[in-house]
């Protein structure tokens, strides 16, 4: 029963260590492990610098907000950036609302946050 | 589809994570069918999948055959919410009890990243009151007012 959350990712033109990865459905409790994993398996493979795609998520609680928190972290710090594209205003609201809205590189359109790669 | 409010939705279910998604999301809906709008609803599922994690994370996790009641009492100008379950320790209704009576964040980063009471805290910013309350058979209960402010 657990949610559905899928993950792709795919390569950008010129652009080395770097991915599109597009997340499809609900970010929570239920599925942060596996979430988790596949992050840091990029990471791992030296795909260090991800712009992750929203536009197919519809939910994302506290559970997730914290790890995509702790991508952020973890990105910048082996020298890269997790940036996030396309979120639906109802999940831009929370963020906002407690606060998290600056520490999280947010992006209102893939164009702009392909262009911040250069 | 005509709806007379108040009307209440119970749900009781095992202590377990992956059931809370389900219920979430029916609530939700059921919001926006009773004419709430798509944000309020929204909200509303943030709320009770936050209550419903901490009451299975601080109370009856690892215990197969407890159960989590949530209730939803839906009016025509606000929701009131209400989660039950058995099973908390002393020390962790005690937690429970301090998340809530914090005023604040102290650090969005550290408590987002550790998931410790962020839940609540999203709770406390999106709802108009939030009380917690155990009874002497040791049923803990959090209660949450949310109030529709534009649909």
């Amino acid at each position: 029963m657990e949610t559905q959350i899928q993950i792709t990712c795919e390569e950008i033109p010129g652009k080395a260590n770097a991915r599109i990865v597009r997340f499809t459905g609900d970010l929570d409790a239920t599925n942060v492990d596996f979430t988790t994993e596949q992050i840091f398996s990029y990471f791992g493979d030296g795909i260090i610098r991800i712009i992750a795609d929203f536009k197919q998520m519809r939910y994302v609680n506290s559970t997730g907000l914290g790890i995509l928190l702790h991508f952020n972290k973890s990105a910048k710090e082996k020298g890269g950036c997790f940036k996030i594209v396309n979120l639906n205003e109802n999940v831009y609201e929370i963020i906002e609302i407690i606060g998290a809205a600056s520490l999280l590189d947010i992006y209102e359109e893939m164009s702009e946050a392909l262009a911040s790669l250069e | 589809m005509s709806v007379t409010f108040p009307y209440t939705i119970t749900i009781k279910f095992p202590s377990d994570l992956t059931v809370i998604p389900p219920v979430r999301k029916f609530i939700s809906e059921a919001l926006q069918v009773s004419g709430f709008s798509t944000k309020f609803a929204f909200r509303t599922e943030i709320i009770v999948d936050a209550i419903c994690n901490n009451a299975i994370a601080y109370g009856s996790a690892g215990n197969a055959d407890s159960e989590v009641s949530v209730s939803c009492e839906i009016c025509a100008d606000c929701v009131e919410i209400a989660v039950k379950d058995r099973g908390g320790s002393a020390a962790n209704v005690e937690r429970l009890r301090e998340a809530i009576r914090r005023s604040r964040l102290e650090s969005p980063t550290k408590e987002l990243e550790e998931d410790t009471g962020m839940g609540l805290e999203i709770v406390k910013l999106l709802s108009e009151a939030i009380e917690l309350s155990v009874d002497e058979n040791n049923l803990t209960s959090i209660n949450v007012i949310s109030r529709r402010e534009d649909g």
